[in-house]
């Protein structure tokens, strides 16, 4: 006999202001099978889960329903609750009142009709809950980390210091990311390479770690705890082995030409080639598209210079598999080519340029050794103008977000050219100043009153080339809007932070969320900023939405601490919310007829063959079970299975009807 | 003045996308009709067709049913399960004569909270101009007195 | 006849089969299955245009089963069900052997499912003139006009569950319209649970179904059911490219999809 306990939360004002909860609970304590209703101001505090607990135990109650907030917010919570007052968490369930009816509708009596239609709803489905216990399952304590950067590098340190073992995978020749790229970084203008490269080295040298440049994920599958990754390790075409980097090949490769994507297209490379001089590992690779032994079969000197033979022209690419038990994405950022903005001219004149070209050419290991020299004549301009929000918080163009970034960078390039070009004159156009970090907002200061940048607010609308000049054409709002023009010898854009271009399919492979701008999705944007919703997969860095060094890196290590804390048990407790296939007694032993046309569904692959046989061992039939370590949960299963032989726990056939039926017959 | 006649929609959605973006929607206080309930599943891919018709056996005047787009569920392939299943059961109903416009299907993701008021409210409007699903409830009624009439014209 | 009653015993004689299905004369209107259990009972056995009937449905049977040897004999059709029933991992029990008379008039015992398989795909039938008229006749309806047609006919249906006895594809023990708790289906004949129940088995056997027409033939109340299956049968193919009845290898069309499925109607 069912006595089920309804508990109507005010939620403070969230849900009583629109929903009559007094009245709610009253017509619920008639419901039948409900043994006591009660409505309390905040169900989820301290005294309000005591209230729960002791009316469970008072009125020994077999069941519970929340009227509260979303189930997605405190399932959990009050789960817990039932479970310390003795009855099996499962038999907790919680009626959403407050996101999809209080926050959502007027002051009414259909409002209050409504919720209290959903609590009806809910308590028909408790009645039919059954008790369901943890399944438990083994932990790998191994960590994947997608992505080399200094997220990546941070989350990797971390764990491996914690005693686990870690596995990173880079699809770039060198780990480093964007922060190898960076001349300075503010607000200190300290070298980039300086401070990444002995971080670089440690990854590649620390016993716990396993290193795999040049290498994508190719598949996933699996669940927390139990991940198996496919890892494509693309042909190098360079036995690591033998090579010493003694960079002999790429100092004769006669293939000179090829743009450079480190140096962001402003210098060039050759065919064999590592991408910078601190690369780690600093090993190279062969570039198959462009090499001429791949192309035409010709050339092969490398092989002939080689001291240790470590050519090898026919390497093929190779897959690994790996177990791992969770994963950190750390997979960064990239700036999106302001080829949207034709009225800047970005790729049509030589002298408008990105952020990360102009750090290029700021670096001492750029392609002009750190001198500030125009593209197009390699002249030093004198007047450079830095547009920032090219592109960002622009809901026209389609990036409504603000990049983050760009403020600060682009005081900093202005800084370093000043600094470089003391005569020179730096002008900045922009829309507001977004300095909010430490010491980020004096940094600025210093920008404007020691080195003398010009900072003028107001859109740049048109950039045009003149007698070998770029007129920018802008506006100075602060100055009643008028109109400034500009004959400026170089052009920085502060272009916009887009997601990395492969986020979208490896997002797809993980089966994690994302965004219409591609940036991965938390798991909840206050309380859960490094964890997604699929368990065991976490996020560091850039990949999620766009942000600084000292951000990712503190977010890199938040996300570790996720994964050591997902290690510090050898087994990890799953939710039962699992299919089930029933079994009866002889001599059916299972309504189940063996069709097996479950099984091809299951993405998980967790629905198995069973022979059911007699006492003398004869097979007498062989129908569908499930691995409860596998399964996930979905369902698609049941709805696939014509008799209903195969049912999910805590969103069982009954369960479901019971809701269908409670809902729409008061 | 006669009252506005108020439908009674029941809403299948899958926790992961839809049920989270109409929290969304409630989150960012958007204002919809209240004539859409939801109950949640896990995916899509659990929905049984049986609880639809379940669903208009017992007063529902329209449905909606909702999930994640594809390439985007939560596991993987529920949605396109779904999605088959869907493109069949409607080709049946439709042949029936069932009228396919009273249930509506859709992608709906976790970060599209606007669109699923919009959808909400959208449906209520189209089933309110449908008015009750009469043509179901009654059909029991319907064809007994149209069979006594033919039997007592003969 | 004579041939394939001289076959048909030599079978029997050498062990191959333990029990033969086939068909024997009309007692009243047309030929009846009938069920041999020796060499000697060949004479019965006929094989004409007469003989209608899906015998594939008599495999599920615990008294066939325990025959283990087991002859059939069947046209298109039921070779189509033993495919189908064979890639959903039904007949494993028994050891077939199939039967079947071509256009030809000759007999043809298969060796194994392949041949069975081969034959099928060569001799792929397509709907009948009268199935296909009455399709087009119904599609060619209002929705409303076809909802009138069908609400008439179900209202006259009265439970008897013919259609899934006779069907070889309904061969689960426990089915869910004899579920009671909970009651998924009413038992009673009124249109809306007569509505529920074939909606539900058209939908189970949609891209299963191997359209032999039974169920439309066998209704004591002359309802065209085989026209429901039909229908779904023609919209899997045309949308999924999925035929039922066609490989031993699951085809089977809702426990699989394409990312790229298509629909007009998902907002």
């Amino acid at each position: 006999m069912a006595r089920i306990g309804v508990f109507i939360c005010h939620c403070g004002e969230n849900i009583s202001a629109t929903v009559d909860v007094a009245k709610v609970a009253e017509k619920a304590g008639k419901l039948s099978g409900v043994a006591f209703s009660v409505d309390y101001k905040y169900m989820c505090s301290d005294p309000g889960q005591t209230l729960i607990i002791e009316a469970i135990k008072k009125h020994k109650l077999t069941g519970i329903v929340v009227a509260a907030c979303s189930p997605r917010m405190h399932e959990g919570t009050f789960r817990k609750a039932a479970e310390k007052a003795g009855i099996n968490p499962y038999f907790c369930e919680m009626a959403n009142i407050r996101e999809q009816v209080s926050w959502v509708h007027p002051k009414s009596d259909t409002t209050t009709q409504k919720a209290l239609d959903i609590v009806r709803t809910l308590v028909e489905k408790v009645k039919k809950n059954t008790a369901l216990f943890p399944i438990k399952v083994p932990v790998t304590k191994t960590a994947l980390v997608i992505g080399g950067g200094i997220a990546g590098i941070q989350a990797a340190l971390d764990i491996a210091n914690a005693g686990h073992q870690v596995i990173m995978v880079e699809k770039k020749p060198s780990i480093g990311g964007h922060m190898s790229q960076l001349s300075e970084t503010f607000p200190t203008l300290d070298c980039s390479q300086c401070i990444l490269t002995p971080r670089m080295v440690e990854v590649a040298q620390h016993p716990n770690i396993t290193l795999h440049t040049y290498a994508e994920v190719e598949s996933v599958s699996g669940f927390v705890g139990n991940f198996d990754v496919k890892i494509k390790m693309k042909a190098k075409s360079v036995d690591y082995s033998k090579c010493t980097g003694c960079g002999a090949c790429w100092q004769k490769c006669p293939s000179k030409k090829i743009p450079d994507e480190f140096n962001e297209g402003m210098g060039f490379r050759t065919a064999i080639y590592s991408p910078f001089p601190q690369a780690v590992p600093n090993k190279p690779v062969i570039d198959r598209l462009n090499c001429t032994w791949f192309l035409k079969g010709k050339c092969g000197l490398c092989t002939k210079i080689c001291p240790t033979g470590a050519i090898n022209y026919d390497a093929v690419d190779e897959f690994i598999d790996v177990k791992v038990g969770a994963i950190v994405t750390a997979t960064g950022f990239d700036l999106k080519h302001a080829d949207f903005f034709p009225e800047y001219g970005y790729g049509k004149f030589k002298d408008v340029i990105d952020g990360m070209q102009f750090e290029r050419l700021a670096s001492a290991s750029g392609p002009t050794a750190g001198e500030i020299r125009r593209p197009s004549d390699g002249k030093i301009p004198e007047k450079i103008v830095f547009v920032a929000c090219a592109g960002s918080r622009d809901k026209a163009k389609g990036i409504e977000y603000c990049s983050k970034i760009c403020c600060m960078y682009t005081a900093k390039h202005a800084m370093l050219y000043k600094h470089k070009n003391h005569e020179g004159k730096a002008y900045v156009f922009y829309m507001d100043i977004r300095a909010a970090g430490k010491d980020y907002d004096e940094f600025v200061r210093r920008a404007i009153e020691e080195d003398e940048v010009q900072y003028i607010r107001g859109r740049v609308s048109r950039i045009y080339e003149k007698n070998e000049k770029l007129i920018v054409k802008g506006v100075d709002t602060l100055m009643n809007g008028e109109p400034v023009d500009i004959e400026a010898d170089m052009v920085v854009l502060a272009t916009a932070v887009v997601a990395n271009i492969e986020a979208e399919s490896l997002a797809q492979k993980l089966h994690i969320s994302y965004n219409k701008h591609k940036f991965f999705a938390e798991a909840h944007p206050k309380l859960k900023p490094v964890e997604t919703n699929t368990a065991g997969i976490m996020l560091a860095g850039a990949c999620q939405s766009a942000k600084d060094i000292p951000e990712s890196v503190s977010q890199a290590s938040a996300s570790a601490s996720k994964v050591i804390g997902l290690f510090s048990s050898s087994e990890l407790t799953r939710e039962p919310i699992v299919a089930v296939v029933n079994r009866q007694a002889p001599p059916n032993y299972t309504s189940c007829t063996g069709c097996l046309l479950c099984q091809e569904v299951c993405p998980y692959h967790a629905i198995e063959t069973e022979e059911i046989k007699d006492r003398a061992g004869n097979v007498l039939k062989v129908v569908a079970r499930v691995n409860a370590g596998l399964c996930q949960g979905c369902g698609t299963c049941v709805a696939m299975c014509r008799n209903k032989s195969i049912d999910l726990q805590g969103f069982s056939n009954d369960q479901m009807l019971s809701e269908v039926m409670a809902l729409l017959n008061s | 003045m006669s009252e506005q006649f108020e439908p009674k929609i029941v809403a299948f959605v899958c926790n992961w996308c839809t049920y989270a973006g109409a929290d969304l929607a409630g989150t960012s206080r958007t204002k919809y009709a209240t004539n859409v309930s939801i109950i949640r599943f896990p995916c899509t891919g659990r929905i049984d067709f049986m609880l639809l018709m379940k669903a208009f056996e017992n007063g529902a005047d329209g449905i909606i049913v909702s999930g994640c787009h594809p390439n985007d569920c939560h596991y993987t392939s529920g949605n396109f399960h779904a999605r088959r299943r869907w493109i069949v059961f409607r080709s049946l109903l439709d042949f029936m004569g069932f009228d396919t416009d009273r249930i509506t299907f859709s992608w709906v993701s976790a970060a599209e909270g606007t669109k699923w008021a919009s959808l909400v409210n959208e449906t209520t409007e189209k089933i309110r101009a449908k008015g009750a699903f009469t043509e179901f409830k009654n059909l029991d009624l319907e064809t007994f007195n149209r069979l006594h009439d033919e039997a007592i014209a003969k | 006849m004579k041939q394939l009653q001289n076959k048909v015993a030599e079978l029997f004689d050498n062990g191959t089969i333990s029990l033969m299905i086939g068909f024997q004369n009309a007692l009243n209107k047309q030929p009846v299955p009938c069920f041999i259990t020796v060499a000697s009972q060949v004479e019965r056995l006929i094989y004409t245009p007469e003989c209608k009937g899906n015998l594939a449905v008599y495999l599920h049977k615990i008294e066939v089963k325990q025959a283990k040897k087991v002859g059939i004999i069947g046209n298109v059709a039921t070779l189509r069900s033993l495919i189908q029933l064979t890639s959903e991992n039904q007949l494993g029990d028994i050891e077939k052997t199939v039967i079947t008379v071509n256009a030809q008039n000759e007999v043809i015992i298969f060796a194994n499912m392949d041949e069975v398989e081969a034959y099928v795909q060569a001799n792929f039938p397509e709907y009948t003139d009268e199935d296909k008229k009455l399709l087009e006749q119904l599609n060619a309806m209002s929705r409303a006009e076809r909802w009138q047609y069908w609400s008439e006919q179900f209202s006259v249906c009265v439970k008897c569950y013919a259609c899934r006895a006779v069907c070889p594809m309904c061969y689960c023990p426990s089915c869910t319209v004899e579920s009671n708790q909970p009651q998924w289906i009413k038992v009673s004949s009124e249109t809306t649970g007569n509505l529920e129940w074939h909606t539900m088995r058209a939908m189970h056997l949609a891209g299963r179904c191997i359209n032999c027409g039974e169920c439309g033939r066998i209704c004591p109340v002359g309802i065209p059911v085989h026209l429901l299956t039909a229908q779904m049968n023609k919209d899997i193919e045309a949308e999924f490219g999925a035929k039922t009845g066609f490989s031993c290898k699951s085809g089977y069309a809702l426990n699989t999809f394409k990312p790229g499925d298509k629909e007009q109607f998902i907002k």
